[in-house]
């Protein structure tokens, strides 16, 4: 019997988006920033849910901000990419390339 | 007070420490670093305002996702609660529209009567008149049912997030429903009511529009082609905005019907009482905004809006007392 292959990591474009944003940039991102940077590709409302979707899956990985903020309010989330996820978005890249050069672009 | 700590805190009630730590928290840290940072009282309104849409569509997909999740850890107790809310609810809508519906019985036979020496005598039967009518009690008898439902089955007991959330969805689909009666079926009888009394087509009136119809008719584009005198144009606009106010009737009353256990003391006929007594309430409602809205003395959005706005603030005012005292616990 033929033994099922793993299904390889798949990337949405909202996922896709964000880890380019992220890799970008060299520091870790606030979800505001990517918002930000996104050109109102992200929507700050659901922002947070794919968010926490890539970190299940491991393609990024999150943290505390170190200081609390002068305002005193709660702690901000900053996000970075994992090797998986760096991994994930260049054989996504590369794939769309092979299959269409034009959507790549 | 920090904005969004209270919001947070009402979160923290229902999600889990993960939806918090991962969803929640990040949300309200946005939306109080924008406040803070906000150089302006323009700009901390803009902030307040984001953070709060943003807040409220997490909170959405936190409440699908605790539904997927509630469906495969039902127990059997809260599937009792559920059934009972459903059973009780049908029978109150039942008991609740069929005085509704007979108080147009006397009306109904004497508009026939009255037809009866004309021209052109109706030739339809006061049943089949009824029978028009019955789409048009159910908008406000639906919802005031569901929540008398509610009121029984959540006194004296305590609900479980699960049943909770599974009485918000049917809410929900109750005021899904609501929008297709209240958009397409009940303006579609009302015409068929006034067509049988007169025995002829009847140029339709406001409340004989579709909801699409309406909503192209108070587009200021359209009123100003079609030349709507100001009159008209707030009774579409009164029309529209009642329509949709009566679709989340549902889920407002769900709300209060909710709330009312949180109170001391509270039994299963009071609860009932409640809620038939914000029922009545919010017909005086309509009627009071109706009134403002045709006397040009309020908007006429405001107007058609002045009963949900009168039932969530006192959804609000019977529930604040127990966030009181849970904070001084």
């Amino acid at each position: 019997m033929a033994r099922r292959l793993p299904h390889p990591p798949r990337l949405s474009t909202v996922e896709s988006l964000i880890l380019e944003l992220l890799i970008a940039n060299d520091e870790a991102m606030y979800g505001l920033q990517l918002v930000a940077a996104s050109r109102r590709r992200l929507k700050r409302g659901t922002i947070y849910v794919t968010l926490g979707r890539m970190e299940e899956k491991g393609f990024i990985t999150s943290r505390l901000e170190p200081a609390p903020p002068e305002a005193g309010g709660l702690p901000r989330r900053l996000y970075e990419p994992t090797t998986l996820g760096r991994r994930v978005l260049a054989a996504w890249t590369a794939a769309a390339q092979h299959f269409s050069p034009r959507f790549a672009q | 007070m920090r904005p969004g700590k209270r919001l947070r805190a009402y979160a923290a009630r229902v999600c889990s420490e993960k939806t918090m730590e991962r969803l929640i928290d990040p949300v309200i840290a946005d939306l109080q670093a924008e406040y803070a940072a906000a150089t302006d009282i323009r700009r901390r309104w803009l902030a307040l305002l984001g953070g709060y849409i943003a807040f409220a569509k997490v909170s959405v997909w936190c409440g699908l996702v605790g539904l997927r999740e509630a469906r495969r850890n039902w127990s059997a107790e809260d599937r009792q609660g559920l059934l009972n809310t459903l059973w009780l609810s049908g029978c109150a809508i039942v008991i609740v529209s069929v005085p509704l519906w007979l108080l147009e019985l006397p009306t109904t036979r004497d508009l026939l009567e009255s037809m009866r020496d004309t021209e052109f005598p109706p030739t339809t039967s006061v049943q089949r008149m009824m029978f028009y009518l019955v789409p048009a009690i159910l908008p406000l008898s639906v919802p005031v049912g569901l929540a008398m439902g509610i009121a029984l089955t959540a006194t004296g007991r305590a609900l479980s997030r699960r049943l909770i959330a599974a009485i918000v969805l049917v809410a929900l689909v109750t005021s899904a429903v609501s929008v297709m009666i209240l958009g397409w079926i009940t303006p579609a009888t009302n015409q068929l009511y006034r067509e049988a009394i007169v025995g002829e087509y009847v140029t339709k009136g406001d409340r004989e529009l579709t909801l699409p119809q309406l909503n192209r008719l108070v587009q200021p584009d359209v009123r100003a082609r079609l030349g709507v005198p100001p009159d008209r144009y707030r009774s579409f606009v009164f029309e529209f905005h009642h329509r949709l106010g009566f679709a989340i009737a549902p889920l407002t009353f769900c709300a209060f019907a909710l709330v009312l256990p949180l109170r001391r003391r509270a039994k299963r006929a009071t609860g009932v009482a409640a809620v038939g007594v914000a029922g009545v309430g919010y017909l005086m409602m309509r009627w009071l905004g109706e009134a403002l809205s045709v006397s040009d003395s309020v908007p006429p959005q405001l107007g058609a809006w002045i009963p949900q706005l009168a039932l969530l603030l006192t959804t609000i005012v019977v529930g604040i007392p127990r966030t009181i005292n849970r904070r001084r616990a």
